[in-house]
């Protein structure tokens, strides 16, 4: 089996508190369209902030499909926009997302 | 002289202080001064040792300690070693290119947009949850920002083609027009400056690289910048300024300001822009921005060098972004095509903390 670096669940950002500074200290999170948010690997701390949370675990594959989805979408509605609204400053194409294993 | 036998403390209580009855303990004579205990005709049955509080004092000196009876937990005051980012309060309209002004845990954002539609409502921080402030007078997006958010200002931005060239004053309630810059400039950048003795660099048209300063009635004409640009970072005040990233084309330079003049200060890692910026001159965050997609990306500056920091959680471009170098915020942005409402608050290293102490 391949080894992996990263383990992956959906939960909603619900603001204050839901990445407190103790668990930023302890190991990384980083959050992906979709609410799917990248721990690390078989970490004790991460697997306690995912319960925390409320968390639903996903495979990489299927991380990857919702943010994907999430990334599709968006560049679904950018596509319909007005060429005058595509040229805006800071309105570039959403580009695709390749999740790490 | 043989040895003395008192009541003495001995527990700690459920509030947090030491109980002192029931208990007795030997004083060896060895380790007794008839001199020192002279004085000492009784002992109170309990006493505080360390402070009992229904909520963290602030601000708490480091080594302090103390009781929290809300939550049942002895805590300290501590400080960090290693910089990290947690969640704050999310904002409740999600939008990018917004201005910002004031602290960590008070905060202002306004303006932005959903592209579309731009905005003009305004959103308070209280280091927990964003609450709505006064609306601004008109729909703006690409706007800058200085002040707390009781003293704030916002000039420039987009409402329409063309730009603007007005700035608003809040007083923590409500927006009223303040004097107007020499001309319109859209993509400055937010700083630390304040209400009154403000400054506002980088815009969209040439020459890109004006720098005004307004001083609470009327802009005046700064030195201007070496490297022309636009939706850049920004940190610093009106004679101590900090410029840094930006766009077109883009920026890793940054530049100086010393109340009449730019200089070049250590570029960044990379060139970035729609960065946003926090602290002082001499000790500055870039926080997030782009090249290609939204980043991550934090670093810090010492006054003479970049170097790379604590990464956020969420990657955003053309956030707000306000605070000190030990104690930031970032609300809102752009990433992957979606409008952020989310808010991350950085604590650097040695930054003071309260801690919990617990049990093994």
């Amino acid at each position: 089996m391949a080894h992996k670096n990263f383990e992956y669940c959906v939960a909603e950002c619900w603001g204050k508190g839901f990445i407190k500074l103790e668990d930023s200290l302890r190991f990384k999170i980083t959050g992906f369209p979709g609410n799917v948010w990248q721990i690390p690997a078989h970490n004790q701390d991460a697997n306690l902030w995912v319960y925390k949370v409320a968390g639903t675990r996903k495979t990489l594959q299927e991380a990857q499909a919702i943010v994907t989805a999430e990334i599709t979408a968006a560049q679904a509605a950018w596509d319909a926009l007005p060429e005058e609204q595509k040229n805006r400053p800071g309105n570039s194409r959403p580009t695709d997302i390749v999740l790490p294993e | 002289m043989g040895t003395i036998t008192r009541g003495f403390a001995n527990k700690i209580l459920g509030n947090g202080v030491i109980d002192a009855t029931g208990l007795s303990g030997n004083i060896p004579a060895s380790n007794v001064d008839n001199t020192s205990v002279t004085n000492i005709t009784s002992l109170p049955a309990s006493f505080e040792v360390i402070e009992s509080t229904a909520s963290d004092p602030s601000p708490a000196a480091t080594g302090t300690v103390w009781y929290n009876s809300t939550t049942a937990a002895v805590k300290y005051q501590s400080v960090t070693t290693a910089a990290a980012w947690a969640s704050g309060g999310n904002l409740a309209n999600a939008r990018h290119a917004l201005g910002s002004a004031g602290t960590q845990t008070a905060a202002l954002a306004f303006c932005g947009t959903q592209d579309p539609p731009y905005l003009t409502s305004t959103e308070e921080y209280d280091g927990t949850s964003w609450t709505a402030g006064g609306n601004f007078p008109t729909a703006t997006a690409y706007i800058g920002g200085c002040g707390t958010q009781t003293s704030a200002l916002a000039f420039g931005g987009q409402p329409s083609v063309p730009p603007s060239n007005t700035a608003q004053e809040y007083d923590g309630t409500s927006w009223t027009a303040g004097g107007n810059m020499s001309a319109a400039r859209t993509g400055p950048a937010s700083n630390q400056s304040t209400q009154t003795a403000a400054i506002s660099f980088g815009r969209t048209v040439s020459p890109r690289g004006a720098t005004e300063e307004y001083d609470g009635t009327s802009w005046t004409t700064g030195g201007e910048m070496a490297n022309g640009r636009y939706e850049l970072g920004g940190a610093g005040t009106q004679t101590s300024a900090l410029a840094f990233g930006g766009d077109s084309p883009t920026f890793d330079a940054t530049e100086e300001y010393d109340g009449t003049s730019w200089s070049s200060g250590g570029n960044l890692p990379g060139a970035i822009f729609d960065n946003a910026g926090a602290g002082s001159q001499t000790a500055a965050l870039s926080m997030g921005g782009r090249l290609t997609v939204a980043i991550t990306t934090v670093s810090s500056y010492n006054g003479t060098s970049w170097t790379a920091d604590t990464a956020m959680s969420n990657a955003r471009f053309a956030s707000g972004g306000t605070g000190s170098q030990t104690s930031a915020i970032v609300y809102g942005g752009r990433a992957s095509g979606v409008n952020l409402a989310s808010t991350e608050e950085f604590t650097g290293a040695g930054a003071s903390v309260a801690k919990t102490v617990t049990a093994t």
